[in-house]
């Protein structure tokens, strides 16, 4: 499991990287939630626990084992980013006055870039200590 | 007593976490994190943002794992506002074990959430914290 969660990991942020490329970052942040959320899964296994089902709960495990490790910091604002960007990378969204926000509305395509890059940091770092 | 949400800019008079006892129903971890963050909040004073308000979206919440914070702020792209936040809140969210989950909406919808959404503006004033407000300073 933990070479499987490794390869879904960089295929996705292989994966946000074309879709930034392709002038898609909402889509790239999806995809780097994708991949960051199996890196959390590599990591978990291999401190030997079970990966939870909950998107939630998968973060709060992957951040609390990183953290014992020394990338706490850096997974934890990664996991607050991405989370809370989730559902609005995904989904149209009616705001209360009925106009509506686009997925592509959320995030520009330099927030995008950021975001990959620091997400393939932390997908490496799991990949190689796995 | 509980506050009472009757009018559109009230959400502002959402008792400050500071001079609020206990929510009912939460967890210990969540009022940690709700102590930590607004001390964090009010030390930087985020530029953007007007007022910050927690609340236990699901029975997860409830129990400690999550919060959300809605968050009304200035910005163009929602991003903006988590990515300016997230910062504060990371060493928050390590040392409770509590993740935030940032809802940016536009200040300007405070003055017409109320006509537009009463039922979240109500759900926000039933069971929201404020956690910071430009207004306190």
């Amino acid at each position: 499991m933990i070479d499987a969660y490794n390869d879904v990991a960089g295929r996705y942020i292989t994966a946000a990287s074309s879709a930034i490329n392709d002038e898609m970052p909402e889509t790239a942040g999806f995809l780097a939630y994708h991949a960051f959320e199996s890196a959390g899964g590599a990591l978990v296994t291999h401190v030997g626990a079970n990966y939870s089902k909950s998107h939630t709960a998968k973060l709060n495990q992957f951040t609390q084992h990183a953290n014992a490790l020394g990338h706490g910091v850096s997974v934890a604002l990664l996991a607050i980013e991405l989370a809370s960007s989730r559902n609005k990378f995904l989904y149209p969204e009616q705001r209360p006055d009925g106009t509506v926000v686009r997925p592509r509305d959320v995030i520009t395509k330099t927030q995008a870039t950021k975001l990959q890059k620091r997400v393939r940091g932390i997908v490496n770092w799991v990949s190689a200590s796995t | 007593m509980e506050t009472v949400i009757t009018s559109a800019e009230e959400i502002e008079q959402i008792t400050p976490y500071s001079y609020r006892r206990r929510p009912p129903r939460l967890s210990d971890t969540f009022n940690v994190f709700v102590s930590l963050s607004s001390d964090h909040l009010h030390t930087r004073k985020p530029r953007r943002v007007d007022v910050v308000v927690a609340t236990p979206a699901t029975k997860w919440s409830a129990e400690g794992r999550s919060v959300t914070l809605y968050t009304f702020a200035r910005f163009r792209k929602h991003f903006t506002i988590i990515e300016d936040l997230a910062p504060d809140l990371a060493s928050v969210y390590l040392q409770s074990g509590v993740l935030p989950l940032i809802t940016p909406i536009r200040a300007y919808m405070r003055r017409h959430l109320f006509k537009v959404s009463p039922s979240l503006i109500h759900y926000i004033a039933r069971e929201g914290v404020q956690l910071y407000s430009t207004r306190h300073d």
